[in-house]
């Protein structure tokens, strides 16, 4: 029992504070949700400092609590910390980009730790019935958040496009999990899958719903209309969070699966291949970063076929920890920049961007650099890890595959460069991010990703 | 002075902080330009001390190894010899020319043009001396990103489809690259990224023909080796002067350097078996180098032309095998780097001026501007290999490599040999003689005549002038540093 209690403390300040605000959210509307912000902040750093504490005890990794129905081994840990520090980044961009979009963020403050509570507790579910609660827990609040922009249509869009198709996902992993119940008699995901036609079933219907969540071709159709859509805050929050935690149960899927590795390979080649030959023809930034999401997913599916080989999944977190740094960067200068423009924000509009924002072009030059995987970014770091790691277990052809396809995104990563710093903005066109704008809160936190980045790229020996 | 550092590690350090400086030096061009220049200058003293140290045979030196990635088997692993520290010489020399040079060519965003070439500088040192397998990696895609923008924001009309196609392109092979270096770490089963131990241990030879293959495409891309030159020319059209001039001078060396340090070191079974199909590839590229430039009017197209006809020899001298053209390939990339550096500034210098660079638009510059044609004559020279220059030093051994492996390949080598002084000296005479004859617009502007070289320029070019004439006479002087270095790959 005092292990269920303490399993569960690092999920208690995000509840707590989630429903503090709920109940008490008009009281905090009197700055436009300021405090709840940064009460949400302080929370999530609380669960941070809870999950350090707690992830170390004996026992935690192994037998865990309840049972064995919640476990914190390495990857939970590091997903967890990985969903908590996105709420917090998610937190601390909502109240400047409220004010200027003229959203209340008393309310997304809310939905943003609920996400994020059940994120943390997907990361170490070790069962399906509350892999699957805690995962609908949080989907529920994130298509809230991708509506939570209520004057633009643009954000409905998003909200109704994340909503359709991620219900259906829901119930076919619901059907999966009571497949797998069938095939094994246990909703445990440490229950060896059988041979039999039952089992596969599980697995492959398991494998849908989460490639839903983690935006796998060829089940990402929502993802790139959701993340244009959503507030930006909101939009680096899905990105970083949520493919975390899916790709978490996806590799802990794989594993017990087994067997399934040409379907792994085909969903990683697909993936990443169509991502980032769709990219290229993208004209808006947050678009062109949907794609880029998609296209990491591609190539942590790489991650996932080694892990269900054996190899050590620290490649894999190592790898969804430095992708969460830089697309939030990414996402965090998106914001300052969609904040000030007035439609959607047009790579077009960035040109000359270096005159006006050096600091904030530099910025998001760095997070897409680290994203395209140039060393000396911690993206670099990243891909090479999931290469050694795909390398050693025999993978050789799929590590050929994503190095080629890491050309192809240079394509379009370098777009918004080119466009930032080599074009000048020609006349006629409007132009973002005037200069009379001062610091703000999107263009510090963007800064101190890209900071991180380069100098966790260049000293590993602090992080990996 | 070293600030407590290792030589290497100050030596890749010294130009990134004064890079960090120079960027905060915005509001302040002319500051930002001396700054930069005392730090290339400093880099140069710290360079010249490390030569002067030396020893003949040019053993591998300064030794360092640090922890970075313990688990993968990677660390900070650096280490000069001959061939590394001439190249580091070259770079540092070429930096503060480029610094002085671009002085007036460069009006705009002064403050990030000069960290750019500091970056650039760094990156190019780290990869140089990189002992480690990633680590190099590192650096070598680091280069891309200074260069990316040297090119794009300061290039000509056409600069940002140059500067995308030059990333890419050696963006295809590097990843590649990534692969292969992937693969040769994990020869046995364990990650070690160590070059001395992956060349001491070679991997069976299946893997060993995949790991050269993809070492070879990136090398050859950024030679560039025919026929993956394509990028080369819009690249060197588009640079400015000082892109252009360490474009041609060091970034082109790093893949001859790659195929010397890592491609014959790690695959050597493999690469034996490649050469006679490099050897092939490296004549059609002095050939066809050598035609292409014959065929120009654009004088700095020309120049890049000749590039890649000269980066043949280079890969000629590797491919026949022997101890004499391995070392005359080593030989030749620092006289290329003299002579095409100086080239190019000389080019950059007449644009300056006339605001063209077409070969016809000039004539009987001679008269006009006697220093200029001067330096242009004996750059020229050196470059197509006239005895006594430095051209001449580095072509034979590998002329004569070529003639012991295959003499065919000789045979074309040396038709290429004359085809280089058809076309620069052809280009050398209708400009410098005959009656004067000036752009259009430059006989009302300037008083109507060529203006000769400045002081400025004149410390621009002297320093490599004087080098093509001492490395042409004493060629041993660096021969003796160089030639241990590489002879491994003769047998």
């Amino acid at each position: 029992m005092i292990a269920g209690a303490l399993a569960l403390a690092p999920l208690l300040p995000l509840a707590s504070s989630a429903a503090f605000l709920l109940v008490f959210d008009r009281r905090l509307r009197a700055d436009g949700g300021r405090a709840a912000c940064w009460l949400g902040v302080l929370a999530c750093a609380a669960s941070l400092i809870l999950l350090l504490k707690v992830s170390i005890l004996p026992g935690m990794a192994g037998a865990g609590a309840f049972g064995g129905m919640l476990a914190y081994d390495g990857p939970a840990a590091w997903i967890a910390g990985t969903v908590a520090a996105a709420a917090a980044a998610s937190l601390l961009l909502m109240p400047s980009h409220a004010a200027a979009r003229g959203m209340t963020c008393g309310d997304t403050a809310a939905l943003t730790l609920m996400a994020a509570m059940g994120l943390m507790l997907l990361a170490c579910a070790r069962e399906w019935l509350t892999a699957i609660l805690s995962l609908e827990t949080a989907s529920v609040c994130l298509y809230a958040l991708a509506g939570a922009d209520r004057r633009r249509a643009s954000s409905a869009e998003a909200a109704l496009k994340y909503f359709l198709p991620g219900a259906a996902a829901s119930a076919v992993l619901l059907l999966g999990a009571a497949c797998w119940f069938g095939a094994t008699g246990s909703t445990f995901l440490s229950a060896r899958l059988p041979h039999a036609p039952l089992g596969a079933v599980a697995a492959g219907l398991l494998a849908v719903g989460l490639g839903f969540k983690a935006g796998l071709v060829p089940f990402h159709g929502w993802l790139p209309d959701a993340y244009a859509g959503a507030p930006a805050p909101a939009t680096a929050f899905m990105a970083a969070a949520v493919k975390a935690a899916a790709f978490g149960a996806l590799a802990r899927l794989a594993a017990s699966a087994g067997r399934a590795e040409a379907a792994l390979a085909f969903l990683a080649v697909a993936t990443m291949t169509f991502a980032n030959l769709a990219g290229l023809a993208q004209t808006a930034l947050k678009r062109l970063l949907a794609y880029s999401a998609i296209a990491h997913s591609g190539y942590l599916m790489l991650g996932v076929t080694a892990y269900a080989r054996g190899a050590d999944p620290g490649a894999l977190s190592a790898y969804l920890a430095a992708y969460a740094l830089l697309t939030i960067g990414a996402f965090a200068a998106a914001g300052v920049l969609e904040s000030e423009a007035t439609g959607g924000l047009e790579i077009a509009q960035l040109r000359g961007l270096w005159r006006r924002r050096p600091v904030l072009a530099l910025a998001l030059a760095f997070c897409l650099l680290g994203l395209a995987g140039f060393p000396p970014t911690v993206g670099f770091l990243a891909k090479a890890s999931v290469f050694t790691a795909a390398w050693s277990k025999g993978l050789g052809w799929l590590v050929v595959a994503a190095a080629l396809n890491s050309v192809v995104a240079l394509g379009y990563y370098l777009k918004p460069v080119r466009a930032m710093f080599l074009e000048d903005l020609p006349e006629g066109v409007e132009a973002v991010a005037s200069e009379s704008a001062g610091p703000s809160t999107g263009s510090a936190i963007s800064v101190a990703c890209a900071v991180l980045g380069v100098v966790l790229g260049i000293l590993p020996s602090i992080w990996l | 002075m070293r600030l407590g550092l290792d030589p290497l590690t100050f030596l890749i350090l010294c130009p990134l902080a004064a890079a960090a400086a120079v960027a905060l030096l915005g509001r302040r061009p002319t500051l930002a330009r001396a700054a930069a220049l005392l730090a290339s200058l400093v880099e140069l003293w710290g360079v010249g001390e490390r030569l002067a140290e030396l020893p003949v045979g040019g053993w591998m030196s300064w030794e360092v190894r640090r922890a970075w990635l313990p688990d993968w088997g990677a660390s900070w692993h650096l280490g000069a010899d001959g061939l590394s520290l001439m190249l580091i010489a070259a770079t540092a020399l070429l930096v503060p020319l480029v610094i002085l040079g671009s002085w007036t060519q460069v009006k705009e965003r002064v403050a990030p043009f000069h960290a750019c070439l500091l970056v650039l500088e760094a990156a190019l040192v780290g990869t140089f001396v990189a002992r480690d397998l990633l680590c190099f990696f590192v650096f070598w895609e680091a280069v891309l990103i200074p260069m990316y923008f040297l090119i794009g924001i300061w290039g000509g009309a056409g600069r940002m489809a140059a500067a995308v196609k030059f990333v890419v392109y050696t963006a295809v092979g590097s990843l590649l690259m990534l692969v292969a270096i992937v693969a040769v770490a994990h020869r046995g089963g364990e990650w070690d990224f160590d070059m001395a131990r992956a060349a001491a241990e070679p991997m069976a030879l299946p893997a060993q023909r995949w790991a050269f293959l993809a070492f070879a495409l990136a090398f050859a891309i950024k030679v560039p080796l025919f026929p993956f030159h394509t990028w080369l020319p819009q690249a060197h059209v588009e640079a400015p002067t000082g892109g252009s001039v360490l474009l041609a001078g060091v970034l082109l060396k790093m893949g001859v350097y790659g195929f010397l340090r890592i491609a014959w070191p790690l695959c050597p079974a493999a690469a034996a078996a490649a050469a006679p199909w490099l050897g092939a590839l490296a004549v059609c590229g002095i050939l066809y180098g050598a035609l292409m430039a014959l065929a120009q009017d654009d004088l700095k197209k020309l120049v890049a032309y000749s590039s890649v006809s000269h980066l043949g020899y280079c890969i000629l001298g590797l491919a026949s095998g022997t101890p004499a053209g391995a070392a005359g390939a080593a030989f030749l990339m620092l006289s290329h780097a003299v002579t095409t550096g100086a080239l190019f500034f000389l080019v950059g210098m007449a644009y300056e001026r006339t605001h063209t660079r077409k070969v016809g638009d000039f004539g009987g510059i001679a008269t006009a501007a006697p220093r200029f044609a001067c330096a242009f004559g004996v750059i020229a020279m050196a470059s197509v290999g006239v005895p006594g220059l430095c051209g001449f030093a580095g072509e034979f051994p590998v002329l004569a490599g070529a003639w012991a492996a295959r003499p065919l390949w000789a045979v074309g080598a040396a038709l290429g040999v004359i085809l280089g002084a058809v076309y620069l000296l052809g280009a050398f005479q209708r400009m410098m003689f005959g009656p004067v004859r000036l752009p259009g617009g430059l006989s009302g502007l300037a008083g109507g005549h060529f203006p000769d070289l400045a002081a400025r320029e004149v410390m621009v070019l002297a320093p490599l002038a004087a080098l093509a004439l001492a490395l042409g006479l004493y060629p041993s002087l660096v021969m003796d540093r160089l030639g241990p270095c590489v002879a491994a790959i003769g047998r």
